[in-house]
């Protein structure tokens, strides 16, 4: 989903909220997105979504896939996959055709499924919640 | 018809030498045109515009960034390509373009390879490489949707290419792609010693730059004040000669 070279750097053109910054608003974007700083009001990503760690989202997040390590404070859709791993905690509902939640990650939300075709539906796999 | 745009600078002692041989080259490569000397209470911008109308059919300025920056507008409003022979110091704009400094960049010149690329508005002043702020209440709101701020103050660039006063020149965005970049890099201690640079990335078409009080902007290396600034860009507006060197 995200290229990066060695040191960490992001290539490739994506956009991408560092760690230190705050974004207020309305945040869209029709391409790839890194979000590793602070952001509130409304995200909508028609590309991949990828929250790091120390990210905090006070925000409804939209994407069409995500994966995410750091705290979202809001209700996500997600059209494909989303993956939240063990660092990762979610507080709001949570949309998705297919989700892979890590053991650690903690979602306080009602979980929906099978937006998807039917072939996606077959593919769903919940690991853990 | 070629015309150079020579700066004052050029026309020094310490030069004669080196733009003697470019005169030459330029005679050998069948490129020799008209000169114009920059000089004081003589406005470079209107001499390309004359000319223009006379028939000139390449701009060629004969210096550094500034002189670029002093006939920039008027290369963009009158629509002909614009080369550069970098000559003297503080030649970035040259170096992201592909050209090699002095007598060399004749032949790229005489090669032709010409680029659309787009330029950048800041408060109505035409820029080509970029700006950059630095204060620690500088807030950026791009495309009036979101404002972006950095919590410890950082460094705020917008960018075509680099700001040409930036630390690098390794990352230059692409200036073909109807998109300015907005970039804020934020340092943060990580551990006793190192210190990390966590840099922001954003596209923009448009934004703003707001402060409480009067702030600096650099634009392409000319400082402008104000509390206000509004940024924009003007898709392919100019064309370049460039190397097979260029940086984007």
């Amino acid at each position: 989903m995200f290229k990066r070279d060695e040191n960490g750097a992001v290539h490739g053109g994506e956009t991408v909220i560092a760690q230190g910054v705050k974004v207020e608003g309305d945040f869209t974007s029709s391409g790839n997105v890194i979000i590793e700083g602070e952001v509130a009001g409304s995200v909508k990503i028609e590309g991949d979504l990828r929250v790091g760690d120390a990210a905090r989202i006070h925000a409804d997040v939209a994407a069409r896939n995500a994966v995410v390590a750091g705290e979202i404070e809001g209700n996500i859709v997600v059209s494909e996959k989303l993956d939240l791993g063990a660092t990762s905690k979610v507080a709001g509902d949570v949309t998705a055709s297919v989700l892979e939640v890590a053991a650690g990650a903690s979602v306080n939300g009602r979980v929906s499924m099978g937006g998807g075709s039917s072939k996606r539906k077959k593919e769903d796999v919940v690991e853990e919640s | 018809m070629y015309l150079y745009i020579y700066d004052e600078f050029v026309q020094d002692k310490k030069y004669q030498r080196e733009m003697a041989l470019i005169e030459n080259r330029l005679t050998d490569l069948g490129i020799a045109g008209k000169v114009v000397r920059m000089a004081l209470f003589r406005q470079a911008g209107e001499q390309v515009r004359d000319e223009a109308r006379r028939g000139a059919s390449t701009v060629v300025v004969v210096g550094n960034d500034q002189t670029v920056c002093k006939i920039l507008d008027a290369a963009a409003d009158v629509d002909l390509p614009l080369g550069i022979i970098p000559v003297g110091p503080d030649n970035r704009l040259a170096k992201m373009f592909g050209i090699p400094e002095g007598v060399s960049a004749c032949d790229v010149l005489s090669a032709r390879m010409i680029e659309r690329i787009d330029t950048g508005l800041l408060n109505g002043k035409r820029f080509m490489a970029g700006v950059r702020v630095e204060h620690p209440e500088a807030v950026l709101t791009c495309e009036g949707q979101y404002r972006v701020s950095p919590d410890a103050g950082g460094c705020i660039e917008i960018c075509n290419l680099v700001p040409i006063d930036s630390e690098t020149y390794d990352d230059i965005a692409d200036p073909r792609d109807g998109m300015l970049e907005a970039r804020i890099d934020v340092q943060k201690r990580h551990g006793v010693f190192s210190k990390k640079v966590h840099a922001t990335r954003l596209p923009i078409r448009f934004a703003s730059i707001d402060a409480p009080v009067n702030i600096n902007a650099s634009c392409d290396g000319q400082l402008m004040q104000g509390k206000h600034f509004d940024i924009s860009i003007e898709p392919l507006k100019l064309k370049v000669i460039t190397g097979r060197e260029r940086l984007f």
